[in-house]
C-alpha cells in the first residue's frame, strides 16, 4: 500500500514539474486587448481609431505593429519615348501590407524591436530602388505608411496603451495588431489580435450590391439616371 | 464636407462634385453638349481612378442626354430608323470598347490611351469647329468669303465609295438613300468612344451626320441625343457588370449639380448665339485637349504610378 502511495507521489511530482503545467500556474507575461474589433467606414467617414492596450508582466521592450491587409502592388514608371511620356518599365511588390504602423515606449532601443519600414519592404539596390523609395514616398504622404512611432503610454508599470489614427483613405479588409516583448535573449512574448475594418451602412450596402449584382446594380443606376433626365427636360433645354 | 464614396473607395469634397457638374450642365445649356469631355477629365483629375471616372460618367450621360432627347422626341425632330441602325452599331461598340478598356487597364496603359484619343479626337474637331465658325463669323462681314463657303456646301457628296456598300436602304424621314453599314458604322466609332473615354460623342456624331450621312439638320441633334443616351445606359450596364466602376453616389451628385447648372445655362443661351457661341465652344474643346495632352509632352510631376493588384 505504501508503494502505490510512492508511486502516486511521483507521479504527481513530475506532473507538477512539466512545463506545460508549472506555466498554467502562473500569469502570462504579456495580455493584450482592442478597444474595438472593428472600424466602420461609413459615408461619413473621416478617419478611425483603433486603441491597444494590455499589462505587461515580465521586464522587457514592447514594441506593436499595424499591419493592414495583403496585396501586390505594381509601381509604373514613365519614361520618354520619341518625345512623349509613356508607362515603360514597372516592379512588383507582392504580398505587401496595405496599411503599415508601429509603436514604441519613450527611450527605447530602436535596435532591439524591428519595427521599421525595413522588415518588410528592403532596399534592393540598384534601379530597383528607385521604385521601392516612390512607393514608400507615396504611401507616406497618404499616411498609410508611418513617418514616426506612436507613442505606447504606461498607464501604471504595467500597464500600457497606444492610439492608432487610420487615416479617411485607409483600405477596407482583416488588419494584425501584434505586440511583442523583447530582451536581449531574444523575444519573450508576442500576442496578436485582429479587427476590420469595413464599409458599414448605407455605402457598404451599396457596394456589397454592386458587387454581387453588377448587372441589376448597373440597370438601376441607368433607370434612375434616366427619371433624372426626364425631370430635368421639364426645364425645356435648348437641342 | 468631405464624403467617402462606397465603389471608388476614396473620399471627395462633395461641394466640389456638385461644383462640376454644375459647370458641365450650365455649358450644356448652353450649347447643347453632354460635357462628358469635361466631367471625366476634371474627375481624374480630382484623383478618381480612371475606370471609375469613365464608369459613373456614362451614368451621368444618361441623364444629361435623356433631358435632350425627350424635347427633341415631343417635337418629332427625331429618325427613329437610321437611330435604330446606329444603335445597334453603338452597342456592339461599347462591347468592344470595354474590352479594349480592360486590356489598357491590365497594361496600365489607360492613362496614356486616354491623353492620345482627347487629344486627336478633341484637337481635330474642336479645330475643325474653330476654323468652320470662324469662317462664318468673317462670312457675316465679307460677301466673298461667303460666297465661297457656299460654294464649298453645294459640292458637298457623299462619299462615291459609300455607294458600293451593300444592304441598301431607304431612311424615309431623312430621305435618304444608303447602305446601313454607313450610320451602323457611325454609331460603332461612338460606341467605342462612349466606352472607353467616357464621352458622349455629341461632337463626333453631330458632324458625321450632317457631312457623311448628309442628314436634315433639324433631324440631326435630337437622333444624336437619341443615340448617346442609349449607347451612354448600355455603356453604364456594362461598365457596372463586368467592371464593377459605377459609383451611384458620386453619378448622384453630378447629376444634381447638372439640374442646377443647367437651369442657368438655358437662360444663358438666350444671349449667346450663332457663329460666337460656336467659336466660344470650339475653344473650349481645343483647350480640354490641350490639358489632356501637355501631361504626356511636358515632363510629369509623378514619374510614378501604382496599382493595387489581388493578393
Amino acid at each position: 500500500m505504501a508503494r502505490y502511495a510512492l508511486l502516486l507521489y511521483a507521479m504527481s511530482l513530475i506532473v507538477v514539474a512539466h512545463p506545460v503545467y508549472a506555466d498554467s500556474l502562473e500569469p502570462l507575461p504579456l495580455t493584450v486587448s482592442l478597444a474595438s474589433d472593428k472600424v466602420d467606414v461609413n459615408t461619413g467617414f473621416r478617419g478611425g481609431d483603433v486603441i491597444v492596450f494590455g499589462v505587461q508582466r515580465v521586464p522587457g521592450d514592447l514594441s506593436i505593429t499595424l499591419k493592414g491587409p495583403r496585396r501586390t502592388i505594381l509601381v509604373r514608371r514613365k519614361a520618354q519615348i520619341f518625345g512623349l511620356w509613356i508607362n515603360t518599365s514597372s516592379w512588383t511588390f507582392p504580398a505587401l501590407p496595405q496599411y503599415y504602423a508601429y509603436a514604441l515606449p519613450k527611450n527605447a532601443d530602436k535596435n532591439l524591436s524591428p519595427v521599421g519600414l525595413e522588415t518588410f519592404l528592403p532596399p534592393l539596390g540598384g534601379d530597383a530602388d528607385a521604385f521601392r523609395n516612390a512607393l514608400l514616398h507615396e504611401r507616406q504622404n497618404k499616411n498609410l505608411f508611418p513617418k514616426a512611432p506612436v507613442l505606447i503610454q504606461y498607464l501604471a508599470p504595467d500597464t500600457f496603451r497606444a492610439h492608432f489614427n487610420l487615416p479617411a483613405d485607409v483600405p477596407v479588409g482583416i488588419y494584425e495588431v501584434r505586440v511583442s516583448l523583447r530582451t536581449k535573449k531574444g523575444l519573450i512574448a508576442e500576442e496578436s489580435q485582429m479587427f476590420s475594418v469595413a464599409q458599414t451602412g448605407f455605402g457598404g450596402q451599396l457596394q456589397a450590391f454592386s458587387r454581387s449584382w453588377g448587372l441589376v446594380y448597373g440597370l438601376i443606376c441607368t433607370i434612375l439616371a434616366a427619371l433624372a433626365g426626364w425631370g430635368i427636360s421639364f426645364i425645356g433645354i435648348r437641342r | 464636407m468631405l464624403i467617402h464614396l462606397p465603389i471608388a473607395e476614396m473620399s471627395v469634397v462633395a461641394e466640389q462634385i456638385i461644383a462640376l457638374g454644375a459647370a458641365v450642365g450650365f455649358l450644356s445649356g448652353i450649347f447643347g453638349v453632354g460635357g462628358g469631355f469635361l466631367t471625366t477629365p476634371f474627375l481624374i483629375f480630382m484623383g478618381l481612378p480612371p475606370a471609375v471616372a469613365v464608369g459613373t460618367q456614362s451614368c451621368q450621360l444618361v441623364a444629361s442626354s435623356v433631358t435632350g432627347t425627350l424635347g427633341h422626341l415631343r417635337r418629332g425632330n427625331v429618325d427613329l430608323h437610321i437611330g435604330f441602325v446606329m444603335l445597334i452599331g453603338g452597342l456592339i461598340g461599347s462591347i468592344l470598347g470595354i474590352g479594349i478598356f480592360r486590356i489598357l487597364q491590365h497594361f496600365g496603359q489607360i492613362d496614356f490611351t486616354l491623353a492620345v484619343l482627347y487629344v486627336l479626337f478633341l484637337g481635330g474637331v474642336g479645330g475643325a469647329m474653330l476654323i468652320e465658325s470662324a469662317l462664318a463669323l468673317i462670312a457675316q462681314y465679307s460677301r466673298r468669303v461667303k460666297a465661297w463657303l457656299i460654294r464649298r456646301q453645294e459640292t458637298q457628296t457623299l462619299f462615291s465609295f459609300f455607294e458600293t456598300l451593300p444592304w441598301q436602304t431607304d431612311f424615309a424621314r431623312s430621305r435618304l438613300r444608303v447602305s446601313v453599314l454607313v450610320p451602323g458604322g457611325i454609331g460603332f466609332v461612338g460606341g467605342i468612344l462612349v466606352s472607353i473615354m467616357g464621352i458622349g460623342g455629341g461632337f463626333l456624331l453631330v458632324p458625321a451626320m450632317i457631312y457623311i450621312l448628309g442628314m436634315p439638320t433639324l433631324l440631326v441633334a435630337g437622333t444624336s441625343l437619341l443615340q448617346i443616351a442609349a449607347t451612354s445606359a448600355f455603356s453604364t450596364v456594362l461598365h457596372a457588370s463586368a467592371n464593377g466602376t459605377v459609383d451611384a453616389l458620386l453619378a448622384a451628385l453630378l447629376i444634381s449639380g447638372g439640374l442646377i447648372g443647367t437651369r442657368f445655362g438655358v437662360w444663358t443661351a438666350r444671349f449667346l448665339t450663332g457663329a460666337t457661341a460656336r467659336i466660344a465652344l470650339a475653344l473650349l474643346v481645343l483647350s480640354v485637349a490641350v490639358i489632356m495632352g501637355q501631361d504626356m509632352v511636358i515632363e510629369p510631376k509623378n514619374l510614378f504610378s501604382f496599382t493595387v493588384r489581388g493578393t
